[in-house]
């Protein structure tokens, strides 16, 4: 079972997304803002992360940085979701070292399929 | 000293003088002439005494040679005898005779015989007796007493005379140079005078002719001439001193004009100053906000569609088939809201010149592909065929993928939505537009096409073909509006080609190599609130105002309005001619459909009366074609029909009453007087400065139906808005004269017109500040190029709107006022 850090400080967002998710079958580890979920990378090394880009405290980019400049943590792929769908939005995103990229509201179909890319897998 | 004299005096001494030497050069010869007289008698005198004695003194020496006493004494009765003597032959003095009381010598006796001098002669005689001497007399006489004597009385005669003939002289010269050194005297003391006191009223008065009177005459219009210069010195000095103190008075006001217009100018300096950081504020603001509000309204929409979908899967998987229906319609609905409020959040970036480009260079068949993926299911749905004709050397392009996938995606769902089982194609090409290389995608469908009416609104925002579309197809009507201004932000445009009922062909063209141009504002063409469709009373713009107590008279409100009558009923055109033209209408009929454009155009009618039977074209037909026509689409048409169904079709056509035959005058006549006081109450006010503004404002406002006043300036403005209410102002703000700020600040410091809606057209850029006061103070404020004729026709119906909504009742200005004629009608290019 591949497990998953979604970091995602709105509630609704982050549960509905976890359920989903659990649904088909992923182990979710939740974090509310940025620093958690470095925190939780780091101990708990998940298989992936979906990072919101608007977080309180240190946000999803200077997370994303951060993840990707540990040694121990800089192999786990981080995709980027945020409500911007703008181009800036991605390219800031991928400066700061995420693998991959998902505008919100988040269309499951495409993120499963991206997902299964950077896990290596078929989607469920 | 003879120079210094005055001239009478030098004249008279003159003639006095020769008058003088004449008379002495006269008496000299005189004198002479009778000197010479004395001394010829003296010496006659002389001789006959002389011989007398040589005589008697021979006669007494012969006789008795010692004649001692021979009577000299006789001698003493001769004056001018001083001595004599008698000699003896021995020159023995025999006697002697001394005068009287006289010291005389007697000499010896000489040889010499006769001594003659100045005023004395001597004379030595020899006294002979038959050749023999016998002695020698001695004579000596002297004649200056004599002389003196006899010259001394015709002198003191001559004396007087010459005194007498002196003062003669005197006196004559002195009568006589009066007439030559009178005129010169006065004329000399005329130009002391005009010398010394500078005083040129002097003038010689003489009655001197010859060369002195010439001399006057010259001198006295000399004088005439100098004081005439004088006087226009004067004069001109008087006009140039007043010209300077003018000047002078000119200059200070030109001064005190400057000063206030440089305060005032600093004013407005500093004033535009503040208002332009503001406006940055304020701009800046607003772009914050529209991000903030992008994350705010999207956030929420993707807990709305995430839960949905999560509900779906669960009722799909448990089998709720009535509850997945409606978790269905709820995420339809969810999607269709947020793609609205994505649209929106687009329209007001682009708005707001917050719509950046963000370019990149990509391969073109890899976009279309990726479109045709993703519109593939909306394809599907209504069982449409799409061919893609892409060739593969197509290539790259630079340019901004969002955006030309946006544009591609509601192109292609526009094509699905309005086709069904039909054919879209998409063919994507290299060519030229203009000077550069570009990449041309057409999308082409076979579907319900388009009206030319339709195509002119197609860009407009929320403007979809018809408002049933809306319903019956989805889609927000922003779509279009957007995807042309992508394509022009990228420095392409969208157009358009339809057939009603045969499909629509839509292309893109996009540069090859996108200029990374800093996106500005873009205009919006916002499609105007469409008046005409349904019947007054269910009229949802309703241009009449709240009823406010109508005038008792109701001539006043259609004096002189014009009506159209287009019927081929001769008998319906006597009848109304009649009754309208009693009424107070002006009446204009025609029997033709073909003609009832033209008459339209030309007679400009207020209501039109209209015939639906009227052959070669069909009455419903005609009525669609006024509908469609720019110019006469605002002009209400009251239908005429045999058949009382007429009430559907005429809403849908945009008639604004109808009228079932035979006509009853009492129930046409309320109609008529109601539409015309509505169109004779609307009139705006234009005030522009600039003719082909004025002309072409006044010339749009005339389309709707409305009444144009236009103003040159503020002041002509306000002289008008004494003589009518105007239902709504247009207004320049830089103008001559009286500009429209002061306008502005006068209408609403007036109880009478504080509530007449104002637009505020203006090339002023304005900043936030500006802006706010004039919102305060105007409706609506209008940039000029930056808004469309449809922006400004809507502002303006919403202003007339409002000036109704207030309760208040417009009025046409008197006759007299509005000087010209009808605006001249445009000619209109067949929309297409």
């Amino acid at each position: 079972m591949k497990k998953i850090l979604l970091v995602e400080d709105n509630e609704m967002n982050r549960d509905m997304l976890a359920r989903r998710l659990q649904k088909r079958g992923f182990d979710l580890l939740l974090a509310e803002d940025g620093l958690i979920g470095v925190k939780l990378a780091q101990t708990e090394k998940p298989d992936l992360i979906l990072m919101d880009m608007s977080l309180p405290g240190m946000d999803g980019w200077e997370a994303s940085r951060v993840l990707k400049a540990d040694p121990a943590t800089n192999g786990i792929p981080i995709i980027a979701l945020t409500a911007h769908a703008m181009a800036e939005d991605r390219e800031k995103a991928l400066a700061a070292g995420c693998n991959e990229f998902e505008t919100k509201p988040v269309d499951l179909t495409s993120l499963l399929a991206k997902m299964g890319t950077l896990l290596g897998t078929t989607p469920a | 000293m003879f120079d210094r004299m005055p001239l009478r005096w030098r004249l008279t001494l003159l003639i006095t003088s020769i008058c003088a030497v004449t008379l002495i050069a006269a008496f000299s010869g005189y004198l002479a002439v009778e000197l010479i007289k004395i001394r010829q008698s003296v010496g006659e005198r002389m001789e006959s005494t002389q011989r007398l004695l040589v005589d008697n003194a021979t006669a007494v020496l012969v006789r008795d040679p010692e004649a001692a006493n021979f009577p000299l004494s006789s001698l003493s009765s001769d004056q001018t005898i001083v001595a004599a003597a008698i000699y003896g032959g021995d020159d023995r003095l025999l006697t002697k005779y001394i005068r009287p009381g006289v010291n005389e010598f007697i000499p010896k006796p000489r040889a010499i015989t006769l001594n003659f001098s100045t005023d004395q002669v001597i004379i030595f005689r020899p006294l002979r007796h038959n050749g023999q001497q016998i002695g020698t007399l001695y004579l000596k006489a002297e004649f200056g007493g004599l002389e003196r004597e006899r010259l001394l009385e015709p002198l003191r005669g001559m004396a007087i005379l010459f005194l007498l003939s002196m003062l003669f002289a005197v006196l004559a010269s002195r009568f006589m140079q009066r007439g030559i050194s009178d005129p010169i005297s006065k004329l000399a003391a005329a130009a002391r005078r005009v010398a010394v006191d500078g005083d040129y009223n002097v003038r010689v008065d003489s009655k001197a002719g010859g060369e002195t009177g010439v001399l006057v005459d010259a001198f006295n219009s000399m004088l005439t001439t100098i004081q005439q210069r004088d006087a226009e010195l004067v004069v001109a000095k008087t006009n140039a001193e007043s010209a300077r103190e003018r000047l002078a008075e000119i200059n200070s006001t030109l001064e005190e004009v400057n000063r206030t217009l440089e305060h005032k100018v600093q004013d407005r300096t500093a004033e535009l100053e503040k208002m332009m950081l503001t406006a940055k504020d304020a701009n800046q603001a607003k772009s914050s906000f529209l991000a903030k509000m992008s994350h705010e309204l999207r956030t929420p929409m993707n807990a709305i569609i995430g839960y949905s979908e999560i509900l779906l899967e669960d009722a799909t998987d448990t089998g709720n088939q009535s509850a997945a229906d409606d978790l269905n319609k709820i995420l339809g609905a969810a999607r269709h809201l947020l793609g609205l409020i994505n649209d929106v959040l687009d329209l007001s970036k682009i708005e707001a010149g917050r719509m950046d480009l963000f370019l990149e260079t990509f391969d073109v068949g890899t976009i279309v592909r990726e479109s045709i993926t993703t519109v593939a299911p909306l394809v599907e749905k209504k069982q449409n065929r799409l061919v893609l004709d892409c060739p593969a050397q197509v290539g790259m392009m630079h340019a901004d993928t969002t955006k030309l996938r946006q544009v591609l995606l509601n192109l292609l769902s526009n094509a699905s939505k309005f086709t069904s089982h039909g054919l879209i194609t998409l063919s994507v090409a290299r060519g030229m537009v203009g000077p550069g290389e570009c990449i041309i995608i057409k999308v082409t469908d076979t579907g319900i096409g388009m009206t030319a009416e339709q195509m002119s609104r197609l860009f407009q925002t929320f403007s979809q073909a018809d408002a049933s579309t809306t319903a019956k197809f989805g889609g927000t009507g922003l779509g279009l509006a957007i995807s042309r201004q992508f394509a022009r932000l990228m420095g392409g445009d969208v157009t358009a080609t339809s057939e009603s009922g045969k499909g629509s062909v839509f292309t893109v063209w996009i540069p090859v190599q996108v200029a990374p141009v800093r996106a500005t504002a873009v205009p919006f063409e916002i499609a105007p609130m469409r008046t005409t469709a349904p019947f007054p009373s269910t009229a949802p713009i309703p241009t009449a105002p709240k009823v406010v107590a109508k005038p008792a008279t109701t001539a006043t409100n259609h004096a002189g309005a014009r009506v159209l009558i287009i019927d081929d009923d001769q008998n319906v055109h006597t009848t109304l001619n009649q009754l309208l033209s009693k009424e107070g209408y002006v009446v204009a009929g025609t029997a033709t459909s073909k003609e009832a454009r033209i008459k339209a155009r030309e007679f400009r009618p207020d209501v039109i009366i209209l015939d639906t039977l009227v052959p070669e074209v069909e009455g419903w037909n005609l009525l669609a074609q006024f509908k469609a026509d720019p110019e006469l689409s605002s002009i209400p048409v009251i239908l005429l029909t045999m058949v009382d169904d007429v009430k559907t079709a005429g809403v849908a056509l945009g008639a604004a009453d109808y009228l079932i035959k035979p006509l009853d005058g009492a129930k046409l006549l309320p109609i008529l007087d109601k539409l015309c006081a509505e169109r004779k109450e609307t009139s705006i006010l234009v005030v522009e400065d600039d003719p082909p503004t004025r002309l072409m404002v006044c010339r749009l406002v005339e389309r709707e139906g409305w009444l144009a006043v236009p103003a040159e300036n503020g002041r002509r403005a306000l002289d008008l808005l004494k003589t009518f209410t105007p239902s709504v102002v247009l207004l320049d703000l830089l103008m001559p004269e009286v500009d429209g700020f002061s306008v502005l600040r006068e209408m609403r410091g007036n109880p009478a017109w504080k509530d007449i809606p104002v637009v505020v057209l203006t090339s002023l850029d304005l900043t936030g500040e500006v802006r706010r006061l004039l919102q305060q103070q105007a409706e609506r404020v209008l940039q000029k190029g930056r808004y469309t004729r449809e922006e400004l026709l809507k502002e303006v119906r919403d202003a007339v709107r409002e000036f109704a909504g207030r309760g208040l009742r417009g009025s046409r200005p008197p006759m007299e006022v509005l000087h010209p004629g009808p605006v001249p009608p445009i000619k209109v290019s067949p929309s297409a």
